[in-house]
């Protein structure tokens, strides 16, 4: 099922965030939201997730019961393993498979399965945001929200986790919707991309990607250099002059 | 190479210890000699002269015996319930809004009231654990309060959108966060439960207590002894401290090793 996002509305004082919001996330793709920072993207992420309840609208489409959310900051528990941070997620859910083997394939996935018996103050930056990322995976969710997942970290590290998320997404086809403003990013990663700007806040562009129009192995990010494809080339200028747009009304 | 180094910063640090301990021993010996009367200055000598006299008696280590014993039920049932109202006022604000002002009003009432009043009502060796149960109680609380109060809310909102149950999120998350917490309190609850206790026993003259040997020494006038037996709560006092650290230590190495597997 779709998402719907109708009639969002939500203010913090005088400022007005959203007015009559309406939206739509496909089933099963990626789509990601961009546009300049405090534009309310993560309020809107945390609205769908249900941890901000104070809004105007209707959401459907979502199970509260089924959302996972990789966070800017991995938010993992110190006192427990990266194999125990994910556990604790999956304790008394109903799951397809044996908990323990949804942890090791989904620490496998992101290429952590060597370190699962460690502790976040043993791992790198990096390290933990997979982690994150697994646990996001190893929930039985619908949806996945993502804030800004790879912020801080380095090109070449970001590279091999945006294809540690796509090998994710593409094992279990659920909903994605990812916030970012890394223009690689988004090529990397969108199946549909929404420009976001204004004040309030609304939907500036809608960007679709047909995947299928960029040969396989360039759907990823080469080193933080996408390689050449006319197409790919023609909606990174079409996502910048959108971005540029919003940039310039502020 | 690296152990020896973390070595000989101990045994510096250590020496550090010896000599300012030293400085000040040599400077209550001098003000000794000075004031020259045993009745209101002792030297150090003559006090730890009297404390080794006392050791061996019977009744000095009935008196210890009897007087830790009150503490530790003191202090046990003090943190037992701080804890317990900590967590519970951290986590329902309504329980909080009900609790607090009783608080405020055992920290405001003056020791001696509560003391003398307590005495009235309970047994002369009762007493003196009820009075050390209401001065630690305040600090335990308070103390557990903010441990959940300042647990980081990033982790909750996880907990939370992962739909993880209550009593998880209170054994993982929050009892993560209280150590530190719990041990300030308890290490401010060894201090107060160690003066509260011997006060009250020297005002209930509870039998076999350190507080009534107090009393008694300076019915006599036995300054030397009064030093000795101040020196006596001081040293037990910080080995309670440092034993409970230990134990608290113990625990946590425990805990880790559950969520290995």
């Amino acid at each position: 099922m779709n998402i719907k996002l109708s009639k969002i509305g939500k203010h913090y004082g005088n400022l007005v965030l959203f007015k009559d919001l309406e939206m739509e996330f496909k089933e099963g793709r990626i789509s990601v939201l961009t546009g300049p920072s405090g534009c309310g993207k993560t309020t809107l992420l945390n609205i769908i997730a249900g941890l901000d309840r104070e809004y105007n609208g209707e959401i459907t489409g979502t199970d509260p019961e089924r959302i996972s959310y990789v966070f800017q900051e991995p938010r993992l528990i110190e006192s427990m393993t990266a194999a125990g941070n994910i556990r604790f997620v999956l304790d008394g859910k109903k799951l397809d498979e044996i908990p323990e083997d949804i942890v090791k394939e989904n620490l496998r996935l992101v290429k952590m399965n060597s370190f699962k018996d460690y502790y976040p103050n043993e791992l790198s930056g990096g390290m933990k945001q997979r982690v994150s990322l697994a646990r996001a995976f190893a929930y039985p969710s619908d949806l996945v929200l993502m804030d800004e997942p790879f912020s801080g970290i380095d090109m070449k590290l970001k590279d091999e986790m945006v294809q540690d998320f796509l090998s994710l997404h593409s094992r279990k086809k659920r909903s994605i919707i990812f916030v970012t403003h890394n223009i690689d990013e988004i090529v990397g990663v969108a199946d549909e991309v929404f420009v976001f700007g204004g004040q309030p806040a609304h939907v500036k562009d809608t960007i679709t990607i047909e995947r299928d129009k960029i040969p396989q192995g360039l759907r990823h990010i080469d080193g933080g250099n996408v390689v050449d494809n006319a197409y790919l080339d023609k909606i990174r200028r079409r996502i910048i002059e959108s971005l540029q747009g919003v940039e310039r009304k502020r | 190479m690296k152990d020896s180094t973390i070595q000989n910063d101990g045994r510096v640090r250590m020496l550090k210890h010896v000599l300012a301990l030293v400085f000040w021993l040599v400077l209550w010996h001098l003000a000794a000699v000075k004031v020259g009367s045993p009745i209101i200055l002792p030297t150090p000598g003559a006090a730890f002269q009297k404390l080794l006299e006392m050791i061996p008696e019977k009744e000095f280590q009935l008196s210890v015996g009897t007087t830790m014993l009150r503490i530790a039920i003191g202090i046990t049932l003090s943190s037992t319930v701080g804890i317990i109202a900590g967590v519970l006022c951290g986590l329902y604000r309504p329980i909080y809004e009900i609790i607090s002002p009783v608080i405020a009003i055992i920290k405001a009432v003056p020791v001696i009231s509560v003391s003398i009043l307590i005495l009235l009502w309970l047994s002369d060796s009762a007493a003196p654990v009820a009075v050390c149960f209401l001065l630690c109680f305040p600090a335990m609380w308070s103390n557990t309060l903010r441990g959940i109060l300042e647990t980081d809310k990033k982790l909750l909102e996880m907990a939370y959108l992962y739909k993880v149950g209550k009593c998880k999120i209170i054994r993982t998350i929050y009892m993560a966060n209280l150590k530190p917490y719990v041990l300030s309190g308890l290490s401010i609850s060894i201090g107060l439960g160690w003066k509260s206790t011997v006060t009250a026993e020297l005002l209930s003259s509870s039998r076999y207590s350190i507080g009534r040997m107090i009393y008694n020494s300076k019915i006599y006038l036995v300054t030397e002894e009064l030093f000795a037996w101040t020196l006596v709560v001081v040293v037990l006092s910080f080995l309670m401290e440092y034993m409970i650290g230990r134990i608290m230590k113990a625990a946590e190495g425990m805990r880790k090793n559950e969520y290995k597997a």
